[in-house]
């Protein structure tokens, strides 16, 4: 890993990773300001009133008692993944393919740093990145329900339900790094590092809305992740974990091997 | 120093360069001609290893262009042929970072050259002229004092007085013993920087020729004006290689010496006499007696 390559691309693209920080923990403060722990049954009606394909469609199952139940439903059911999919695949496309089409990528090269030692820099700034997008939310999340809701929020579940989202996202987010290092123009890597993310999203949504349409949801990656399963502790958190972990070692190790590989048109 | 050897590297739709085989001795300057899509920027690409070759190899300082890119890089300076910066930085900050990525820490070269390019790095790179850009390419490509320089059209968008700087900067480096690899399409720029000239047409490398030769065999075109008919008609009967532009505008191509075209001039009345720059490729092809095509 080259250090001061670290610091420029740091530089180049905190803003970005700053603006879905903000956002993230904007719509987490407001799904928690709707929590009334002492209506909650109050809110059930009013989910009532939604019709149920939409309810499902959107991951909101079943009814949550506790306050982690209700974030896990609200925020974890679709925006923990709609929201740092735009993320990863607008940041991934940067860090490589969007170095490569312009040209830039000329520069960094003709500097006496393997492509291996630029592409470990540029992947490391996407992983951490996501981590402290992660460890925002989770601060964030838990500061908010403490100020508002004292002692309500069970903090270990929630937090584990965060490490669990971080490699979910950490996984899609290697999908988009890998279309990224394999093509050199701009056009198919958003194409793919956007699409493939987008169709497993397409698909989970879709397989959500009606029970005979449940199996399309087994060909979407974000089904491993159920957000009230992993509260309750009824799937094995360390699985699903190691599942995303060993996706994304496959496909960032790939998409540097890709990279290393392949002829340039710089 | 610079070695290729049988390089084949052929793109789908057929273009490339094929077999292409020439040394550079260490000290040297080579200047590389060809026109565009000939295969200049694909040599350059592999001898930087961004690219691999399907068949041959090349080697810079004895190291494998593309297994050992990072270790040859150590001691290469590269302007690219377009250039393009990391988005959002200023061109000073920019610098520091090839520096840092470089481990040099001496900035004294940098700003000595920047001095003598006469530019504010300390300006977004987004908001500079071709021209600035451009010398901020030469800057990064010279400030850690390589050994062995490739550079693809480095004068491209510099004004005429920045060029002959570059000129000067070229032959000062020359002087230090450094190897040079320059493509170009100005004549003026090859003739004076470079020792040997190639000559790639269709991926092919054509002529690899010493400059001194070349210039000595060197046309040059003059866009004559004269008063009267009369005067195209005794120019045109003088036996010189001219050609009739119309409204009493003649051009006149001249070999070698100078004189006998000036002592017919003086036989008719000119009202204006222009110098005008041949093609590069043109004149290297009228050395090897070939038309260009």
């Amino acid at each position: 890993m080259s250090i001061p390559l670290f610091k420029a691309t740091v530089k180049s693209n905190w803003i970005l990773t700053l603006i879905f920080i903000v956002l993230l923990c904007m719509y987490m403060g407001s799904i928690l300001s709707l929590y009334n722990p002492d209506s909650a049954e109050a809110m059930e009606e009013t989910l009532k009133l939604l019709p149920p394909e939409l309810a499902r469609a959107m991951g909101i199952g079943s009814i949550p008692a506790d306050l982690a139940g209700f974030i896990g439903n609200y925020f974890y059911g679709m925006l923990v993944f709609m929201i740092p999919l735009i993320y990863v695949s607008i940041m991934g496309h940067r860090l490589i393919a969007k170095l490569v089409d312009n040209g830039s990528m000329a520069y960094l090269l003709s500097t006496p740093n393997t492509r291996t030692k630029i592409a470990i820099t540029q992947g490391v700034y996407f992983l951490f990145s996501i981590c402290v997008l992660f460890i925002f939310l989770t601060g964030a999340a838990i500061v908010i329900s403490q100020s508002l809701y004292p002692d309500l929020l069970d903090i270990l579940s929630f937090v584990l339900l965060n490490v669990c989202a971080l490699f979910l996202t950490c996984a899609i987010s290697s999908i988009c790094w890998f279309f990224s290092c394999l093509f050199n123009d701009t056009k198919n890597s958003l194409a793919f590092g956007v699409g493939v993310p987008v169709l497993f999203f397409m698909l989970n949504i879709l397989g959500g809305m009606k029970d005979e349409y449940s199996w399309i949801t087994s060909l979407s990656l974000y089904k491993l992740f159920n957000a009230s399963e992993i509260l309750s502790g009824s799937t094995n958190r360390v699985g699903i974990c190691a599942v995303f972990a060993g996706i994304s070692l496959c496909l960032f190790g790939g998409g540097i091997y890709v990279f290393r590989k392949k002829n340039l048109p710089l | 120093m610079i070695t290729t050897n049988e390089l084949t590297m052929r793109y789908r739709n057929g273009k490339g360069i094929f077999n292409l085989s020439f040394t550079i001795r260490e000290g040297e300057t080579f200047g590389y001609l060809g026109p565009n899509g000939a295969g200049k920027t694909t040599t350059i690409r592999n001898l930087l290893g961004f690219m691999k070759a399907q068949q041959g190899a090349c080697t810079i300082n004895g190291l494998d262009c593309w297994s050992q890119a990072a270790k040859v890089q150590k001691n290469l300076g590269y302007i690219p042929g377009e250039i393009a910066f990391l988005s959002g930085m200023k061109g000073s900050e920019f610098l520091r970072l090839l520096s840092e990525m470089r481990s040099t820490k001496d900035t004294s070269r940098q700003q000595a050259l920047s001095e003598r390019f006469e530019i504010d790095t300390e300006m977004p790179i987004r908001k500079m002229s071709k021209g600035m850009k451009q010398k901020v390419g030469i800057i990064a490509a010279f400030m850690h004092d390589p050994a062995i320089y490739i550079l693809d059209e480095p004068t491209n968008g510099l004004d005429p007085l920045m060029q002959r700087r570059f000129v000067e900067l070229i032959l000062e480096e020359k002087r230090r013993g450094k190897t040079i690899l320059m493509s170009s399409h100005m004549f003026d720029e090859i003739e004076r920087t470079c020792d040997r000239v190639g000559i790639i047409r269709d991926g092919k490398l054509v002529a690899v020729e010493n400059v001194a030769a070349l210039k000595h065999t060197r046309q040059k075109k003059y866009i004559v004006s004269v008063e009267s008919d009369q005067d195209v008609e005794k120019l045109k009967h003088s036996g010189m290689n001219i050609h009739d532009l119309g409204q009493k505008r003649l051009e006149v191509m001249v070999t070698g010496s100078t004189n006998a075209f000036i002592r017919q001039l003086s036989t008719v009345s000119v009202e204006s006499l222009d110098v005008s720059t041949i093609d590069l490729e043109k004149v290297f092809m009228q050395f090897y007696g070939q038309e260009a095509k």
